[in-house]
């Protein structure tokens, strides 16, 4: 007798069904949903999706829920992942000393070298056979503020350079007898301190700075003796590739790079446990994680940041699940270098300096989920016989070896969000599976602090969409270089400005973001976390260790969807002479529904036993 | 003959002088060459669509005696002006007039 049973697998971002009619073995698939999982994965909290995601299936299906004879839950692997980032390096300013920033307009252009005066003081404190650079602030009009220098110039004084509050620095350049450079839009104006020694360099449109960038340039400049120049060689460092820039410089002054004591990583292994310096950086943090053989905790040193983070995870993971703090322990762990634009402390124009830092995610493994509390509650409240079927890794490869063109052994990579854990069949049908600590979410975190969104929404937009620059009111140019014509023009707020192409409209991000800058972020994150974690997973499953020796790689999850994680994976795996690509399951579902295929299969296979 | 281009901002009799002002200095700061001229009393929207259609650029600025100025673009239809600002941000409206001439992506008005 037919009988319609119903698939479902719960995830940690999303709640997938499968619906199908089997018939002596033989499985007729009806319809599938998707739908966002409610609270956390394996808590009765999922029940209100699980039967928004049947309803919607069987209403595609034209069937009616009470028809469902059976539903058939997936046992969820009982890992959890979390994600934490630090900077491991600081740049201070202690004593305000230095502006560097692209201001669109500024004035004129060369280098001046004199002492900084206020517009107002310059018709009476003034001497002869001085340099002066001239100190305006918004409150001055450009007309004024050209007069007044004008006719200081008329009476010897020498003026060479000017540092302007408001963004008209094009404004008073045009309008003075004798030119000089002009830096603009220096927002903290009141910050620059008065009668010291400064040095204003403005680039021609196209060029950068090149004397205060280099810190022989500063030491020329400022006739600084080795000692010297060594404290100052980091502000020449900040001011790389700026189009115009300020250094005063204060005799107590400095700006120091500190190297912030982010303290040891202890790894506890099955062989062996290995102290890391997180300074040492994410390739050094991964080789120790290696050489444990397989992970079984980690702590970090108490009292400096890493130690932080890894309590701040212990707690969060602790919260979530309900386990005891001193209970969670770390399975696994993903660390990679981050370059984290930070703002400067003592910064008088909104500049940035790129920190080092590092990203990690950790996987914990909880005690079993209470799986069989959800099919209960599910059983009570649909009134339909709820069953928690086999193991995930399992299902997945039964719903993956549904792609056309795929047999066993073969071994499925399932990228999510929270996790990237793979599975492996062999010839005898013998599986295994290994959970590892990083996927789509931290590829998220990665691209909203690089590029300093902080906007963890607008970063999973720019992880998911292509994108596109509105170079005028009717061509867009797309990432590959092709121009794209709209019949209507594009609105004032995306004109000009790299946008995020969805569906449903253009989304504008941050004017000092390049396309080329966020493309290369954006893939460069897809690459640290996926394809450092394709390449793990393999190498962990495999029993040889030699990802070699494997033929066929599947992908699914949401992370599979991707529109470039894949072909990432696809060409790494090429390498080795991997067969490797995302799966399209029933030869229609593309990477989802795997699971829920899986659980459906399954029963299908014990009716004819 | 070398064509001169230019942004034409036309204006009602009578305009606020330091709007006409502050939105020549935004075209100043910018770097793109303008001329002003005055018009045949009509809305802000009008008169900035007629300076745009003689625009070699493309792009006009008009300014009312109300204190309403836009940006018209020649190929954008009748009653749909770029953008509209008040006179006090006539600043800003010269600089993002110049800066649809450039490519470049328009400032906020800012707040407060």
């Amino acid at each position: 007798m037919p009988e319609l049973i119903a698939g479902v697998d719960i995830g940690n971002s999303s709640t997938e069904v499968a619906l199908a009619r089997v018939d002596g073995g033989r499985a007729e698939f009806l319809a599938q949903h998707l739908t966002k999982t409610t609270g956390v994965k394996g808590t009765v909290d999922n029940v209100s999706g699980i039967r928004l995601a049947l309803k919607k299936a069987v209403e595609k299906a034209g069937v009616s829920l009470k028809n469902i004879s059976r539903i058939r839950v997936n046992d969820a692997v009982p890992v959890i992942g979390d994600l934490a980032m630090d900077v491991i390096s600081e740049t201070l300013i202690t004593e305000s000393s230095m502006i560097g920033h692209n201001p669109d307009t500024p004035g004129g252009a060369g280098l001046a070298i004199g002492i900084t005066i206020s517009l107002g003081m310059l018709a009476s404190d003034t001497e002869a056979g001085q340099a002066y650079i001239v100190v305006i602030p918004q409150e001055a009009d450009y007309e004024w503020a050209a007069y007044k220098m004008n006719q200081a110039c008329e009476r010897g004084i020498e003026i060479v350079g000017a540092i302007a509050q408001k963004d008209d620095g094009v404004l008073i350049y045009n309008r003075l007898r004798h030119k000089i450079p002009i830096v603009d839009e220096v927002a903290s104006i009141e910050k620059v301190p008065l009668g010291k020694q400064a040095a204003v360099e403005v680039a021609l449109p196209g060029y950068v700075i090149r004397t205060l960038s280099n810190p022989y340039g500063l030491s020329t400049v400022f006739g600084l003796t080795p000692e010297e120049t060594r404290q100052i060689a980091p502000i020449a460092r900040a001011l790389v590739g700026n189009r115009s820039a300020v250094v005063i410089r204060t005799p107590q002054g400095e700006i120091v790079e500190r190297r912030i004591e982010a303290g040891r990583l202890t790894l506890y292994g099955r062989k062996n446990n290995v102290s890391v310096a997180v300074n040492d950086g994410a390739e050094a943090i991964m080789q120790s994680v290696e050489k444990t053989g397989g992970l079984l905790d980690v702590q970090g040193e108490m009292g400096t940041n890493v130690g932080g983070m890894l309590n701040g995870l212990r707690q969060h993971l602790s919260d979530s699940t309900g386990q005891p703090f001193s209970d969670i322990t770390i399975g696994d762990l993903l660390a990679t270098d981050a370059s984290l634009p930070v703002s400067i402390g003592g910064a008088m124009a909104g500049e940035l300096s790129v920190e080092s830092g590092v990203a990690m995610a950790s996987m914990v493994r909880t005690e079993r989920m209470p799986v069989e509390k959800v099919a209960q509650a599910l059983e009570e409240e649909l009134g339909i016989s709820v069953e928690v079927g086999g193991i995930e890794a399992e299902m997945a490869i039964r719903g993956a070896l549904t792609t056309p063109g795929t047999e066993a052994p073969l071994v499925i990579l399932d990228m999510g969000g929270g996790s990237t854990d793979a599975a492996a069949v062999n010839e005898r049908g013998e599986i295994s599976s290994v959970h590892l600590a990083g996927a789509g979410d931290m590829v998220t975190m990665l691209i909203d602090a690089e590029l300093a969104l902080g906007d963890r929404e607008l970063a999973e937009r720019v992880k998911k969409h292509p994108l596109g620059k509105v170079v005028s009111l009717f061509h867009m140019q797309l990432e590959d270089g092709t121009m794209l014509f709209s019949g209507s023009p594009f609105p004032p707020d995306v004109y000009g400005r790299v946008v995020i192409r969805e569906e449903g409209g253009l989304t504008p991000l941050p004017a000092n973001l390049s396309m080329e800058k966020v493309r290369e972020i954006r893939r460069s994150a897809k690459r640290r976390v996926f394809v450092t974690n394709a390449l793990r997973a393999l190498k962990q499953i495999v029993p040889t260790q030699n990802i070699r020796h494997l033929s066929f790689v599947v992908m699914v999850g949401g992370s599979a969807l991707d529109f470039e994680i894949p072909q990432m994976v696809t060409e790494e795996l090429g390498k080795y002479g991997i067969v490797a690509g995302f799966a399209n399951v029933r030869g229609t579902e593309g990477p989802r529904n795997a699971v829920a295929t899986g659980l459906v299969l399954t029963a299908a296979r014990e009716v004819t036993l | 003959m070398k064509r001169r281009v230019y942004i034409p901002i036309f204006y009602e009799k009578g305009v606020e002088s330091k709007a006409l002002r502050d939105v020549c200095a935004g075209l100043e700061e910018e770097g793109v060459p303008f001329s002003c001229a005055e018009d045949v009393s009509s809305c802000a929207e009008e008169l900035g669509r007629r300076a745009a259609s003689l625009s070699p650029l493309e792009i006009g600025v008009g300014i009312s005696v109300d204190g309403t100025c836009t940006v018209c673009h020649e190929k954008l239809p009748q009653g749909s002006p770029y953008l509209v600002e008040k006179a006090e941000n006539g600043r800003v409206l010269g600089q993002n007039a110049a800066r649809l001439a450039k490519g470049l992506h328009l400032l906020h008005i800012k707040k407060g």
